[in-house]
């Protein structure tokens, strides 16, 4: 027994050698990718494309307290490298950093608009960020306007890291219309693997804030940015697929400005015949709102009053989604309404005859009729009724 | 020293209804919705999945009754009645190769995720060898002690895997599963096939009903077993193609666990799943290569009186070379879908044949015959 006591004791001190482990990298040793840009240096030949790749590590100790403040140290550092394969350009980052990148907590990735427009070089890319055990399918893309890298300097007063505010930035997304919800790496992925046509956030630079509304416009047949949407025909997308959670309606009633805050949104498409070459799509729309903002002296307390108020916002919805679907239809022949998507999930074997002539050869899609069917409801109207007596309503 | 409940080496019924989704439960679902989206359209694979879960479960009746019929004794002497003794020999030896081959593969798919997705730098080798040496110390305790752990253990998978379900609502599209009823009848009972190979494990009931307590009802418990077996795997399934769609699905190499990377519990606190995830999936990994080289011992025990310990230690080691011998995940992948073949072929035409030659002797020499 003693002996076996003895043994024990020997084991157990022998335990403190179990302690080393092959991947052990100290917190201090880690450099955390908050924010990835991606940017094309040069053509090299038909082929091949040179990327530049600007990652942002946070600096911890800039980051600071609320009591202690950061003491002057900036909390992040921008730092490019330039290759062919992502991940060969993403090892590079070692030969400049004494800290290894670590991917798990990268929230946004942001992409040029340069590289958007060469066919296939973003779907390539993605699979980096895709295959790699380290990222997480919850990366937001974004396509910058100009250089992406840019973007990652912005600093306005109240933000410490360029890549948490554009992070903070994608959040607000049911405040305005041009606004879509952020897209991650997992959604594109499927997008891809589809062949479907989509669409991607943009942000531009606007002095020193970074701006972020409106979107590019991707084909999935050849996996490149066709076009992008402005803030009218993105609202109008936005009502047909349902990137948007909310935003603001201006309509004008007899000369009179009303803003309604739209709160709910939703829409149903189904597919009216089954004729390839003049196919009918309808497309139905229906939004609740309250009234914001109303100038001029008429009350919106009277249902005729606010019957018409309904009448002209639909008026208005349907007018942007007609702008939308000219758009797409018309100049970019991209698919980006999910009609594709919707033939393929609910009427396959129809699809299956239809699919290879849909945006290319025959253009399908772009001989479709779609008919726009929208809904408006009132559904308060706030604290005051009007804000000046005339016209007596 | 039988001072306690399970000193005796018996169990009961309801341990063998936990031991089978302890067994069968591993690596097999962590691939198969890729395998099965690839090969259907939607969530159409729900099918194959229900179709092998049917077939499957009653093979495994069809074991638990044959077993059940001979209360008390070994596979190798009800067999040698029915199929004279050297043929009884062959069986046993067929079914003692297909645990440890089953043992050497779980290891070293094991080792080799942990190594994509844990440890970058730590040779596979290390990874398998630590893991084995674990189910060595376990296996060389009591097997009512396995059955006690497969008991404790399983439970909690069974609430990872619900935790896992529920929390990727946020993520998932009822939309996800259209188009349906789109699959051929012949990629149906492809896909079908291939669910089948992640059922394998039964065979662990020819042995151990022997050991059951309350023998006449274990056929029952069997079932039932089964059937937790296959309600876990078509959640699973439902669940990533309501998440990823069939596309994703078919192309993410181990879609269970890029689902548990998915998914992030609000609050930031518990934002990284798959860290949970991957230990209890570990537990479950542990009882299938626990629960086999057990049986393994007791099937080799009926041909040859050997310790306990002495069989461990020779058997040990030729499970860890089996398991490093294939190069590449290529290699492992093919190595993989062998011995679910082997393994579902192997064991099922043991026991229909088996059951069939018992069914024509019948009443005649049966006098352990319980009904």
């Amino acid at each position: 027994m003693l002996l076996s006591k003895k043994l024990n004791l020997l084991l157990l001190t022998m335990s403190i050698f179990l302690a080393g482990c092959w991947d052990r990298i100290d917190i201090e040793e880690r450099g955390f990718v908050i924010g990835t840009a991606l940017d094309l240096a040069d053509q090299k030949s038909n082929e091949d494309y040179e990327v530049i790749m600007t990652n942002q590590f946070v600096i911890p100790a800039g980051l600071g307290s609320i009591t202690e403040g950061s003491g002057g140290q900036e909390a992040f550092m921008n730092i490019s490298e330039t290759g062919t394969s992502l991940f060969r350009t993403n090892r590079k980052f070692s030969q400049l950093n004494s800290q290894v990148p670590f991917y798990q907590h990268l929230k946004v990735l942001l992409i040029s608009d340069e590289v958007m427009k060469q066919p296939n070089l973003f779907s390539d890319m993605m699979d980096f960020y895709i295959r790699d055990h380290a990222m997480r399918r919850s990366i937001r893309l974004v396509v910058a306007e100009g250089e992406a890298r840019d973007i990652l300097n912005l600093k306005p007063k109240n933000v410490n890291v360029p890549s948490m505010y554009l992070d903070d930035l994608m959040e607000n997304v049911d405040r305005n219309t041009s606004t879509i919800k952020p897209v991650h790496v997992g959604e594109v992925q499927e997008l891809i693997l589809n062949e479907q046509s989509y669409v991607l956030p943009i942000v531009k630079k606007a002095g020193d804030q970074a701006e972020y509304g409106n979107v590019v416009v991707i084909n999935g047949e050849s996996n490149q940015m066709v076009g992008s949407l402005d803030e009218e025909e993105t609202a109008g997308l936005g009502f047909v697929n349902g990137h948007t959670e909310g935003g603001v309606l201006e309509i004008q009633v007899d000369d009179d400005l009303i803003a309604i805050e739209i709160t709910e949104i939703k829409q149903n498409m189904n597919i009216k015949n089954r004729q390839k070459d003049q196919l009918r799509v309808g497309i139905s729309i229906d939004i609740k709102g309250n009234i914001a903002e109303h100038f001029g002296g008429r009350s919106v307390l009277k249902e005729q009053y606010v019957n018409k108020i309904e009448k002209s916002a639909e008026k208005k919805v349907k007018e942007l989604v007609g702008n939308t679907i000219e758009e797409v239809q018309g100049e970019l022949n991209t698919d980006v309404l999910g009609i594709g998507k919707t033939l393929y999930k609910f009427h396959y074997d129809f699809w299956q005859k239809i699919k290879n002539d849909w945006e290319k050869g025959e253009n399908y899609f772009s001989s479709a009729v779609i008919d726009v069917n929208a809904n408006v409801e009132i559904d308060r109207v706030g604290s005051n009724d009007r804000i000046k007596m005339s016209e007596g309503g | 020293m039988k001072d306690f409940k399970y000193a005796d080496e018996k169990i009961s019924s309801r341990e063998i209804m936990i031991a089978l989704p302890a067994i069968t439960v591993g690596v097999g679902i962590l691939s198969l919705p890729r395998e099965i989206a690839l090969l259907t359209i939607g969530v159409d694979g729900w099918i194959a999945i229900l179709i092998a879960g049917a077939v499957i479960t009653i093979i495994t009746w069809i074991t638990a009754k044959l077993a059940a019929s001979y209360p008390g004794e070994s596979f190798l002497s009800y067999a040698s009645k029915l199929v004279t003794k050297p043929v009884a020999i062959l069986f046993t030896i067929t079914l003692i190769l297909q645990s440890l081959l089953l043992s050497a593969y779980v290891i070293r798919v094991i080792a080799d995720i942990a190594k994509t997705y844990l440890f970058d730098r730590t040779p596979v080798e290390v990874v398998s060898l630590t893991f084995l040496l674990v189910v060595v110390y376990a296996v060389s305790g009591t097997r009512a002690g396995l059955f006690r752990l497969n008991m404790l253990f399983f439970p909690i998978i069974v609430l990872i895997t619900f935790a896992l379900a529920m929390f990727s609502l946020g993520w998932f599209e009822i939309e996800n599963y259209f188009p349906i009823f789109k699959t051929g009848l012949m990629d149906h009972l492809k896909a079908a096939e291939l669910s089948s190979l992640s059922f394998v494990g039964f065979n662990v009931l020819f042995f151990y009903i022997a050991i059951v307590k309350d023998t006449e009802k274990a056929p029952k418990a069997s079932i039932y077993g089964m059937l937790i077996v296959v309600s876990l795997y078509f959640l699973i399934f439902l669940v990533n193609l309501g998440v990823f769609g069939n596309a994703v699905t078919g192309n993410l190499v181990y879609p269970l666990i890029e689902l548990a990377k998915e998914i992030e519990i609000p609050g930031g606190f518990f934002e990284r799943f798959d860290s949970f995830f991957f230990v209890i999936w570990i537990m479950s990994i542990f009882n299938t290569v626990a629960m086999s080289v057990d049986v393994s011992i007791y099937a080799f025990q009926s041909i040859l009186n050997l310790k306990k310990i002495t069989y461990l230690f020779c058997v040990a080691p030729i499970i860890y070379i089996i398991g490093m011998v294939p190069e590449g995940a290529l290699e492992v992948g093919k190595f993989g879908t062998f011995i679910g073949y082997f393994g579902i072929i192997s064991s099922s035409s043991i026991a229909i044949i088996l059951f069939t030659i018992s069914k024509i002797k019948g009443g005649r020499n049966q006098p352990n015959a319980t009904k």
